[in-house]
């Protein structure tokens, strides 16, 4: 766990050229395959953050480096391939294409990136890999696999939302606040589900969230508003 | 991302909302099926136009208007102002360099078909389409006095077969006020259909149309004694056409004539030499020239119409646009889950005028159908109504231009709101705002 998965050095963003700074970070790292838990208010810069290290925006100043290259230095062509290939992510609410069946919507990331199909296919197969980590993530593929996207639960959609995320070995999973909508129990098992995929497939994963009680699950846990000095 | 499957999101994602696409879709469909019948049915009726008369270099009538002697001499729309002699006729067909003339006589009706007093020079002489000769389905041409030839329409509408007789109206109404129910007629021939107003004529000699009329307006004909069997191949005494005397049925004038030059190039000069013809009023016309300026009247109505049509078609545009804008707010979350998942900005821009033209091109290609559907089933009932051919099933690369145009126009109104989301995605980043 030498290596990190992704490091922030003297990042810096704001909207507007002029505007107010946004986000000011000294450093920020994270091992490959640790996981770690951003505990941040809202108005604390968290899903700015969030998009910059997915590389939707683009930094003002400073480094974002992950998986070998600096995500500042990049055009933003680029980015969306590094994404596409290496970053899995899990919204809030509404992960889901409601005019694709599940399958499909775990299946997305492949098609969008090659690199992510390769990986499937070391381990028999899209089809066969998504299966099996919706099966690892507690629903039946047998049951949920061709299942249509309104037809589940809040629940269910937020696996199935995980599964996308980690489908095709992605070296680093963003989670925003993907339990909020979850009743505290399935939280629980929902984060250990997601964590225990994460190991197996080595990916980090960085889970956002205002709530401290899910700190525990987590090897170690950043508070934003002291990361970010730009923080109110 | 060269598997992004782009396109094959943005059909699932316009199924997805398969309600408001179908009506946009039947929109485009309408728009697009108004515009190509508009065409359509224009070009049947010019190609069917143009087509009425050719192989014929000039028609000769009394002075009028050209579009006048054009309509009632080919068309058999309206009547003429005034006959044209007999001597004046010979005088024209004699002429040096004429090679055939076609004599015709107007006015007489049968049930609301016209009929033309003429001779067999007409069967071997006219000529429509690309020098399609009139042909005989039965039967065969004028012998007798009383023999009468029908046009496909009229033994087709009015049932009638070789032998049957019928008695000729004077005027050209469907109920003529005056029959010459004395001379019945028999039928000896039926031409094949041509798609020309022969076909709703019926064609007799011109010495019958005299003899229907020799006694006087009252038109209740004759009985003449029978002076003269001269006339050649008529059987021994089972024709009450023997009763005439041909000779005093020798017409005295006629309506208009057709003209065949041996050499085309001489029309311009016995054009002048008719038209300026000092023993009487006398006019000729070439028929391509009056066709076209006839043309050039009835152009203007298509002109109207194509115009309209062509809004239609914008306003269906529009809808498309329409839709897609209204549907944005809602899909900027689907636009950022497809960010999240790597796709560009510019792959939002091109969902997003892919759908606008996924929607236009079935609309188009729905309204192309939907026309060669109508056409089929209405291309027979106007043919026998109004004489003219449809292309039924005649794809060709206007009708694939204008799906190519429709989809095009889409596309590019589809940049306004692709545009509009292409910066949505940039500013929303990751965040999902509701």
């Amino acid at each position: 766990m030498s290596s990190p998965a992704l490091r922030l050095c003297d990042l810096q963003f704001s909207y507007t050229r002029r505007g107010p700074r946004v986000i000011d970070i000294a450093h920020f790292a994270l091992d490959a395959g640790e996981k770690v838990f951003l505990k941040g208010a809202s108005g604390s810069g968290k899903s700015t953050l969030l998009g910059l290290i997915s590389g939707i925006l683009s930094a003002r100043a400073g480094s974002i480096e992950f998986a070998g290259e600096d995500l500042a230095q990049l055009s933003p062509a680029r980015r969306d391939d590094l994404r596409a290939s290496h970053m899995g992510v899990i919204f809030q609410l509404f992960n889901l294409l409601p005019y694709l069946p599940v399958a499909e919507n775990i299946l997305l990331p492949t098609q969008f990136s090659s690199a992510r199909h390769r990986a499937c296919l070391e381990h028999g197969g899209p089809t066969k890999e998504g299966q099996r980590i919706l099966a690892r993530l507690g629903l039946d593929p047998a049951l949920y696999w061709h299942a249509k996207t309104r037809d589940l639960s809040v629940g269910q959609q937020q696996r199935v939302a995980a599964a996308r995320a980690l489908i095709g070995r992605p070296k680093l999973v963003l989670a925003d606040e993907p339990t909020s909508a979850l009743d505290s129990d399935s939280r629980d098992a929902f984060i250990e589900l997601v964590k225990d995929e994460c190991a197996h497939s080595g990916a980090a994963l960085l889970f956002v969230s205002h709530d401290a009680s899910l700190a525990q699950h987590f090897d170690r846990t950043v508070i934003l508003q002291e990361l970010n000095r730009s923080a109110a | 991302m060269s598997r992004a499957p782009i396109t094959t999101l943005a059909l699932r994602s316009v199924f997805n909302r398969r309600l408001t696409a179908f009506l946009t879709v039947l929109t485009v469909a309408i728009a697009v099926c108004l515009f190509l019948s508009v065409q359509k049915v224009r070009d049947g009726a010019r190609d069917s136009f143009e087509n009425t008369i050719s192989g014929t270099d000039l028609i000769v009538g009394a002075r009028s208007s050209p579009v006048n002697l054009l309509l009632y001499s080919v068309f058999h729309i309206g009547d003429a102002t005034n006959n044209i002699t007999w001597d004046s006729y010979q005088a024209v067909a004699n002429a040096p360099g004429v090679a055939w003339t076609v004599p015709l006589s107007l006015g007489d009706s049968h049930r609301g078909y016209r009929v033309v007093g003429t001779n067999n020079d007409l069967f071997a002489r006219y000529e429509y389409g690309h020098n399609r000769q009139v042909r005989f389905e039965q039967g065969q041409a004028l012998d007798q006095l009383f023999d009468v030839v029908l046009g496909a329409s009229v033994a087709g509408d009015l049932g009638y077969d070789l032998g049957d007789s019928l008695v000729l109206a004077h005027g050209g109404g469907e109920v003529g006020f005056i029959e010459h129910d004395h001379n019945p007629f028999t039928v000896v021939g039926i031409l094949a259909p041509t798609g020309t107003p022969l076909d709703r004529s019926l064609f007799v000699s011109l010495e019958a149309i005299e003899a229907i009329h020799v006694a006087g307006p009252t038109g209740r004909g004759m009985d003449m004694d029978h002076h003269d069997h001269s006339h050649e191949g008529e059987p021994e005494g089972d024709d009450h056409a023997a009763a005439y005397d041909l000779e005093a049925l020798q017409p005295d004038q006629i309506t208009a004539f057709l003209v065949g030059l041996n050499s085309p190039v001489a029309a311009l000069r016995l054009q002048r030499a008719v038209n300026t013809y000092p023993q009487e009023a006398l006019q000729a016309i070439i028929p391509g020239l009056a066709l076209a300026q006839l043309w050039g009247l009835v152009s203007i109505a298509e002109k109207a119409l194509t115009i309209v049509a062509a809004f239609v078609v914008a306003s269906g545009l529009i809808t498309i646009l329409i839709s897609i804008l209204t549907s944005l707010n809602e899909r900027r979350r689907e636009m950022a889950i497809l960010r999240a998942l790597g796709a560009r900005p510019g792959h939002i821009f091109v969902l997003l005028v892919s759908e606008a033209g996924i929607l236009a091109a079935l609309g188009a290609v729905t309204g192309l159908l939907l026309t060669y559907g109508g056409l089929y089933i209405t291309a027979p009932i106007v043919e026998a109504e109004y004489g003219f051919a449809l292309p039924a099933f005649s794809p060709n690369l206007n009708d694939l231009a204008l799906v190519g145009i429709v989809t095009l126009a889409a596309g590019l109104l589809g940049m306004i709101p692709a545009w509009r989301a292409y910066r949505n995605s940039l500013a929303d980043g990751m965040s999902i705002r509701l």
